[in-house]
């Protein structure tokens, strides 16, 4: 860090090269925090990490520039303090809310939010913060994702989709569902316009520990008027 | 050659107007690429965003040399801070920028490397504005690479990601259970599964998360799918 330090020569001096070892370093941030939101399909991608990255780093350029070659009387974290929040604007435009009120691509959003905070971090030329906070948002996304899956993998609400004929049906495997026990948290229904296809509805249950989810499952089958029940 | 670079790097008229045309070229290069594209934010967008940042941060300048005049004594007086109106600037376009982001009704985000590259393009024309000319030379480079040749390098990862979102529609919602069925056959792993009415009232759209085992190929996959009774619609997202 020393030797990138000695490199970037005297912050004065903002000269093209250690301009262009920051913006490069912003870039290279950007685009390894981008490649992996990329690889899992998310909204924001390789593309608008870089950008916002590069972008950010030019701020923090933009202000030293002012206050240290210009001499002018600045505080030279001004312009980069709006980016957090400018960011903070984009992000929300990608946070998407859907029928069911459920909230998703806020991770994506905050790590997009990270990622211009890494790039306020190139621009100032505090390089071993930006390689440290870089490093940090990928082990969180890449390792903790995981974890995120198996805890929800381990929670007791499950959500069943139950295909029946007829409100009684329902009826029926709705009591079928209380008498083993289980508590139902909520319980949607799409009913079909058309009489000869089969109505739908989503339940989301509490399970209790020692029930077996395909018993359940085998067990509502059997139930008259029920065509299929199928965990999602 | 050496005078004019000089006189350029410090604050009259002829330099304020060099940056501002500099900040349109810049701002028009970048929206070209994006024009191509057929975007929301084209050649001219880009190009009043870049003349505005670069405007505002002359205007700072102006009012910071305006001052010294006035009050010489007070140099070292913060009777203005020459990075106010910028900063805001920062701030501004990321509302512009937030405004072309779309969420369409299949769920998928549209517009946010518009807004991205709007921001980042009002970044640069800060620097101009203050004559920064290092970084605008670097961070336009950067800007151009990632609109124009980036693509290439995503559209390759593309065939081998593993993760998708699948969009499905069927006429109800019961029929999803062949869906499941087919998907756990082939070892998908599906994360999530969410159901959302649509606009016609006899059919139901699903938003699949999917995993892909390793090996399998996506096109085997939606050509499979197809071929479930039910699916009218299956689109990657």
């Amino acid at each position: 860090m020393e030797e990138v330090r000695k490199m970037d020569g005297s912050l004065q001096a903002l000269s093209l090269p250690s301009v262009f070892l920051r913006m490069t370093l912003s870039v290279l941030c950007g685009g390894l925090i981008g490649m992996e939101r990329y690889t899992r399909r998310r909204a924001a991608g390789f593309r608008t990490h870089i950008l916002i990255c590069l972008g950010a780093a030019g701020t923090t350029l933009t202000g030293q520039y002012l206050f240290f070659t210009l001499g002018q009387t600045t505080d030279i974290s001004r312009l980069g303090a709006q980016v957090i929040a400018g960011v903070g604007v984009i992000c929300a435009g990608s946070i998407i809310l859907t029928q069911h009120n459920r909230v998703k691509g806020l991770t994506t959003a905050a790590g997009l939010w990270a990622a211009a905070i890494v790039g306020l971090c190139c621009g100032a030329g505090y390089y071993s913060g930006a390689v440290f906070c870089t490093g940090l948002i990928m082990a969180a996304e890449m390792l903790l994702i995981k974890l995120e899956y198996r805890l929800r993998n381990s929670s007791r609400e499950r959500q069943l989709l139950i295909s029946y004929d007829t409100a009684e049906a329902l009826n029926r495997a709705l009591a079928y569902l209380r008498g083993a026990g289980l508590y139902i948290v909520n319980l949607e229904i799409y009913n079909s316009e058309d009489p000869g296809r089969p109505s739908c509805a989503s339940v989301i249950l509490r399970m209790r520990r020692q029930l077996q989810l395909n018993e359940l499952l085998e067990g509502m089958a059997a139930i008259e008027g029920i065509r299929f029940a199928q965990e999602l | 050659m050496r005078a004019i670079i000089d006189h350029l790097q410090a604050f009259n008229p002829a330099s304020a107007l060099f940056r501002m045309i500099l900040g349109m070229a810049m701002g028009g290069t970048i929206g070209l690429n994006r024009e191509y594209k057929r975007r929301a934010a084209g050649f001219r967008t880009y190009m009043l965003v870049c003349l505005g940042a670069v405007t505002t941060m002359l205007l700072s300048q102006y009012e910071y040399y305006q001052l010294l005049e006035i009050f010489p004594e007070a140099e070292n007086g913060a009777f203005t801070d020459v990075s106010r109106f910028g900063a805001q600037v920062i701030n501004g376009i990321g509302f512009l920028g937030a405004g072309t982001v779309i969420v369409t009704d299949r769920q998928r985000v549209r517009g946010l490397t518009t807004a991205a590259g709007l921001w980042a393009c009002a970044c640069l024309g800060l620097a101009i504005g203050a004559g920064f000319y290092a970084c605008m030379a670097v961070g336009f480079f950067y800007v151009l690479l990632a609109i124009r040749f980036f693509p290439a390098i995503e559209r390759r990862l593309n065939i081998r990601l593993r993760n998708l979102n699948l969009f499905i529609e069927l006429h109800s919602a019961a029929e999803i259970g062949q869906t499941l069925i087919f998907l756990r056959e082939k070892k998908v792993e599906i994360y999530d599964v969410e159901l959302q009415k649509s606009r016609q009232a006899d059919r139901v759209g699903v938003v699949l998360t999917l995993r892909l085992p390793r090996g399998a190929r996506l096109v085997e996959l939606l050509a499979g799918l197809s071929a479930v009774p039910g699916v009218l619609v299956a689109e990657v997202i």
